[in-house]
């Protein structure tokens, strides 16, 4: 410990702890403040989590089709939620400590405690008093958002971080906002047995996203026996005790043992104190390069909003620490993909195609369906499909909606090729190794040019 | 000594050649006589050979290049030797009389990096400072010292695939979008560059056309073959030297087919060799040549060659361009060995194996593209011929027969092309009708 | 434009400059009663009496020698060298006397003398009749060399060669005599040391004087069908040399080809490759800067031996198409 660094670091999730390993990385001497544990909601409550439940969920409903594959299981899978859950945070305790050996390996000091800016440079530490530092890093992360709704205060009315944490599986759960978080949420519970209803104001899930993705996930979820209501709020929950009945705005009752209420998350801007940065509807306001509106103070990752996801997180971080120590970067979120998980995935990098036809006066569209695609149908799974939109003056490649199981890995490629600006031209002209998912990709890219030739010509 | 190989002169008209592919790498042993490379004249692919026992211990000029004859390719000496430095200027004798070559002395360059340094222009060397470039990393071609152009190049690539497409569907060199510090151009800064351009020209009409959905089509440049370029030269040549008159006429074909199928009929015993119309017409072009000795003759200044033989040229389309060998002494073949010689030349031709001298002598052309449903055409004089007869489609008509009714009759469409210095009408009308006469009477042309 | 040939400028430019300054003699062989050799001075006896147009002996040296020593004195003598090959007999006038006494006696004189010659081969009168022999002057400081291509240049240059204070020598170009062009009428002059653009292109540039740039002219026009676009200087005077010139377009283009007619070693071409070399245009040269000049050898008698010792129109564009790097 020492009274002076060359970085101050508040927060240890995505943004946070990757600036600071990046700083260091660039010889700075780095303290980081963290006042719960390292990795932040991505590791302890968010991303982590859920891929672990995920994993198991998958496993129940892969188990439920191995009978069609001429595997004999003499009495179905049944869940032990209390050996899911230890599963579960073992992940979790592994890279969270994983994150604390990176950090130490690189020196970075670790204050514990509740870390406030106090002006330009100084940050007082619950505990540990004030660090000082030419520059301050604040990645104090967001929380979730609740919803002034009748009833929305009952214990059984839960925030994800408390339903990651339950150890025995709900007999039904009302999921409030069909959102990433929600989908997610609603899958893994769905497939642990539990009687799983979503409800959500838009029109559609997953509303941000492509609305062709939205149909896709409506459907399969729907397939799996999960009830969606779109475009309808939650007027009021009662609590009876036993269990909870809410009101739709449509009039519909829906009775539920527990609710999710996943409306979306905030900032956290418990990190600023009274240091005067300013704030734009509940967001730190950042530049490109992560800066504040205070010299010397920059703010990565959801502090910002600009967007909520651990990935662009990490890129924020990165671009944070290098413009902190003086060599200004620019953080590049335009291709970071968003990714929702589960059976079937959903991911998309790029424009909507409502954006992009605002953007472009003609945009060539290619589909792919993985019905068609060998090594989908082999798996048993191919459900889903690969959506591209082009540009057709350039083959500029404008956005790449993918759904269907691997869609988390099959949208890096099309991530890097836009960032590298390679062009629909070139794509279509990669060999891609057969079978795989990826081919996918490569054909809904010819598609688009009108030289797939894996697909019927159309009329 | 170490003893160069030069692109040979295969023909009185060539004056270069294409080195197709090596079949020796250097350090390879070859024999005289020994195939080491091979090459493609104007007229056909033929193999070289060594002229003597030794190493390949050089190649001078590259696959693909064209190569003027006389020019050093390669060269072969024993073991260990090295190619002479340059020759000394003086030594090159003058060629070809008026033909200058003095300016383009036989340097060998050594390739870049051969000793370890670097070869390129002080342009090339001014460019790639100015962008930042490495000169170590620009590729040259090969034997080539790095020019401006392949720094050039080099830059281009140094933009995205997008901002590439974006500035040349603009017009600008995508090279001009290079940011000066060695990272690559994106689409914003092509974005950027055109918006400029547009600003700079701001009288430009920009124009309001969309491409429909789909694809931009691009243009393309197809390079001429040698064929090409030296077909294209002749053509050209004799279409802006030769006053030429065109003059048809139509032949009433039917006996002469009727005559064709009972011919292969009676050869299909025997041969699988069928003979095809277009032999006959040969067949009687060759005797029509032979009476009207004027239209089988060349231009020889001021004068005009009747010529003793009468070699007649095929016009045969390859994929390289298009061919003309020569089928000699053509009124004196038998038809089976007409319809052979023939076959064989059109075959090798497309597979462009024919021998120089094969390509050489005609005396007279025919070109047939009746099989494509032409019906008349009027074909380029093969210089320094005189005439050539163009052979159109056949169609049926109804003409009126000896009692006066209708009949179907199979109709030959012919033209004949000629040399007005050489031929006057009169004389170019004997001529045609004789062709027209030998189809019409059909049998002759089987004797 | 009236189209008159390249003599009948010359005898054009000599007239008109007689008419107005009286202290103008010609002096020469043959140059009064027949006419001059080539015709260039016929009808000049009658116009301007034996005591401006002197016919003299056959001694180059007497003649040279006479117009420097008229000069020296005042008059503005025009003295011609049947062939120019001959100066080689008055050498000792041109390079010791006309070039060096303005120096030598500090200033008191000046030596306002133009030398005519006719240069060049292409008329089968074989090696004593046919040379190129202006690098010999270039080489001589104190002496103007000059070197018209075109009947207009012709007239307008030897005007500035009558009024220059200094010796000059007038290369004409012999086979240029009956080549017709369009030139003024009227008094004008062409500065020396100002090369002039015949051609614009971007990809090659080549750099001529005299007879030859007709030929690159022919050249540039082959190979513009290729698509290469040659810019063609002619330098119309030697010394001075238009420096500028010759490095503008070596920047421009980035490959150069130089051509004369005059054999090519030790010849004028060499200069302007230095020229280039020693200048910022070294920095844009995309190919060695290349010559193709006269072969080292006395010009032949045989008509076609002849053609081959001195550039062709074909041999030219070869060597541009060389140059850049189109193979042949």
């Amino acid at each position: 410990m020492r009274d002076e660094y060359d970085l101050i670091v508040v927060g240890g999730g995505p943004a946070g702890y990757v600036a600071a390993l990046r700083a260091a990385q660039l010889g700075a001497s780095v303290v980081l403040a963290e006042r719960d544990v390292l990795g932040g909601t991505c590791l302890n409550r968010g991303c982590i989590p859920t891929k672990s439940y995920l994993q198991t969920a998958e496993a129940i409903q892969s188990a439920r089709e191995w009978a069609s594959r001429g595997l004999i299981l003499d009495s179905p899978p049944r869940l032990d939620m209390k050996k899911a859950l230890a599963c579960k945070n073992q992940a979790v305790r592994r890279l969270t400590a994983g994150v604390k050996a990176l950090l130490e390996s690189r020196k970075v000091d670790i204050v514990r405690g509740n870390a406030v800016l106090v002006g330009s440079g100084r940050v007082e530490v619950e505990g540990s008093g004030i660090l000082r530092a030419p520059s301050v890093i604040l990645a104090g992360g967001s929380v979730s958002t609740r919803l002034p709704i009748p009833g929305a205060d009952s214990p059984r009315v839960l925030l994800s971080e408390d339903i990651l944490a339950l150890d025995r599986v709900p007999g039904s759960l009302v999921v409030i906002g069909g959102g990433v978080i929600g989908v997610e949420i609603a899958q893994i519970l769905s497939a642990f047995g539990s009687v799983v209803t979503i409800v959500e104001l838009e029109n559609r899930l997953l509303p941000t996203m492509e609305e062709d993705l939205s149909k896709a996930m409506a459907a399969a979820l729907k397939k799996r026996g999960i009830i969606v209501h779109l475009g309808v709020s939650v007027r009021s929950i009662d609590d009876s005790g036993a269990g909870l009945a809410l009101l739709l705005s449509d009039g519909t009752r829906v009775e539920a043992e527990l609710a999710l209420l996943s409306v979306g998350r905030r900032p956290d801007l418990s990190c600023l104190g009274d240091s005067g940065v300013a704030v734009e509807r509940g967001c730190v306001v950042v530049d490109d390069f992560m800066a504040t509106s205070l010299p010397g103070v920059f703010a990565p990752g959801d502090l910002n909003g600009r967007r909520m996801l651990a990935h662009a997180a990490f890129e924020m971080g990165e671009a944070a620490a290098h413009s902190a120590l003086g060599h200004p970067r620019r953080a590049e979120l335009d291709l970071v993909p968003s990714v929702v998980y589960g059976s079937p995935e959903a991911a998309s990098v790029g424009l909507t195609e409502a954006e992009a036809r605002t953007r472009c006066e003609n945009v060539s569209i290619g589909l792919f369906p993985f019905a068609a695609n060998g090594r989908a149908l082999c798996s048993g799974d191919s459900e889903g499909f690969v959506k591209v939109l082009v540009d057709p003056r350039f083959g500029e490649l404008l956005g790449v909606h993918i759904v269907g199981a691997c869609a988390s890995e099959l949208i890096n490629e099309a991530a890097i090729l836009m960032r590298m600006e390679v062009t629909a031209f070139e794509i279509a002209e990669v060999a891609h190794a057969h079978p795989t998912r990826s081919e996918a990709f490569m054909e809904a890219v010819a598609a688009a040019l009108g030289r797939c030739v894996h697909l019927p010509a159309r009329g | 000594m170490a003893t160069k190989v030069i692109m040979p002169k295969a023909g009185m008209a060539m004056e270069e050649g294409v080195l197709v592919a090596w079949l020796k790498k250097v350090g390879d042993p070859v024999k005289s006589g020994e195939a080491i490379a091979e090459i493609e004249t104007d007229k056909a692919i033929m193999d070289l050979e060594a002229e003597l026992d030794g190493i390949l211990i050089a190649i001078v000029r590259q696959a693909g290049e064209h190569v003027a004859v006389t020019q050093t390719i390669a060269w072969i000496g024993k073991a260990g030797e090295s190619v002479p430095e340059a020759l000394s200027s003086a030594a090159v004798p003058a060629t070809e009389g008026s033909a200058h070559k003095r300016a383009q002395s036989e340097a060998v360059i050594v390739a870049p990096g051969s000793d370890g340094r670097l070869a390129a222009t002080p342009a090339a060397r001014r460019l790639a400072s100015e962008a930042g470039m490495e000169l170590a990393s620009i590729p040259a071609r090969a034997g080539n010292p790095i020019n401006a152009d392949d720094v050039r190049r080099h830059v281009r690539s140094d933009a995205t695939p997008l901002a590439s497409r974006m500035a040349q569907a603009s017009g600008l060199d995508p090279a001009s979008l290079a940011r000066g510090d060695g990272s690559r151009a994106r689409s914003a800064d092509a974005a950027a560059a055109i918006a400029n351009a547009a600003q700079a020209s701001p009288s430009r009409p920009t124009s309001s056309y969309q491409p429909p959905t789909g694809l931009p089509r691009e243009d393309r440049r197809l390079s001429f073959s040698a064929i090409q370029r030296i077909t294209g030269e002749r053509l050209s040549r004799s279409h802006a030297e030769i006053p030429s008159v065109s003059i048809f006429t139509v032949a009433d074909a039917t006996e002469l087919l009727a005559a064709r199928e009972r011919i292969n009929a009676a050869r299909g015993l025997t041969s699988n060799l069928k003979v095809s119309l277009n032999d006959l017409v040969v067949r009687a072009c060759a005797k029509a040549l032979l009476a009207n000795p004027r239209a089988n003759a060349v231009v020889d200044g001021d004068g005009l060659i009747l010529k003793g033989g009468i070699h007649i040229g095929l016009a045969v389309a390859t994929d390289a361009g298009l061919q003309v060998p020569t089928l000699r002494d053509a009124d004196r073949l038998s038809l089976p060995e007409q319809a052979l010689r023939s076959k064989d030349l059109a075959e090798r031709a497309r597979a462009r194996r024919l021998r120089p001298d094969e390509l050489e002598g005609g005396t007279f052309t025919i070109s047939n593209i009746g099989m494509y449903g032409i019906t008349s055409f009027t074909p380029i004089i093969n210089q320094p011929q005189v005439g050539i007869l163009g052979v159109g489609a056949i169609e049926d008509r109804l003409v009126l027969g000896a009692d006066g009714q209708p009949v179907q009759r199979k109709m030959l469409h012919l033209s004949f092309t000629f040399d007005h210095r050489a031929m006057d009408g009169v004389e170019s009308a004997a001529f045609l009708v004789s062709v027209k006469g030998l189809i019409e009477a059909a049998l002759i042309l089987v004797l | 434009m009236r189209e008159i040939t390249y003599a009948e400028a010359i005898r054009e430019a000599l007239s008109e400059e007689m008419r107005s300054d009286d202290s103008i003699v010609f002096i020469g062989e043959d140059i009064g009663i027949y006419g001059g050799a080539f015709g260039v001075s016929k009808g000049m006896l009658a116009e301007f009496g034996p005591e401006r147009v002197r016919d003299t002996p056959i001694s180059e040296t007497a003649i040279v020698g006479c117009g420097v020593g008229a000069a020296m004195a005042g008059l503005r003598p025009v003295v011609e060298i049947m062939f120019s090959d001959f100066l080689a007999v008055a050498m000792d006038q041109v390079v010791n006397q006309a070039a060096k006494a303005r120096f030598q006696f500090g200033g008191q004189f000046t030596v306002p003398l133009v030398i005519r010659a006719p240069s060049g081969s292409g008329t089968g009168a074989a090696e004593q009749h046919s040379q190129s022999l202006e690098a010999w002057f270039v080489h001589t400081p104190g002496i103007k060399v000059v070197t018209p291509s075109t009947p207009a240049d012709a007239k307008g240059l030897l005007k500035t060669a009558i009024r220059d204070a200094n010796p000059v020598l007038f290369l004409e170009q012999k086979l240029l005599y009956r080549v017709k062009g369009e030139v003024p009428e009227g008094d004008y002059s062409i500065p020396f040391g100002q090369a002039a653009v015949r051609r614009e292109g971007k990809d090659v540039a080549v750099v001529s004087y005299g007879r030859m740039v007709g030929r690159c002219l022919e050249a540039a026009a082959l190979v513009a069908a290729e698509g290469i676009e040659t810019e063609v200087i002619d330098l119309r005077t030697l010394a001075p040399l238009d420096r500028d010139s010759i490095v503008r377009a070596a920047k421009k283009c980035g490959r150069v080809l130089v051509v004369h007619e005059a054999c090519q070693t030790g010849g004028v071409g060499g200069e302007i490759v230095a020229t280039i070399v020693d200048s910022e245009a070294f920095f844009y040269l995309d190919a060695p800067v290349r010559r193709c000049c006269g072969q080292d050898t006395p010009i032949p008698y045989n008509r076609n031996l002849e053609d081959s010792v001195v550039p062709q129109t074909a041999g030219i564009a070869e060597a541009l198409r060389g140059l850049c790097g189109r193979k042949s």
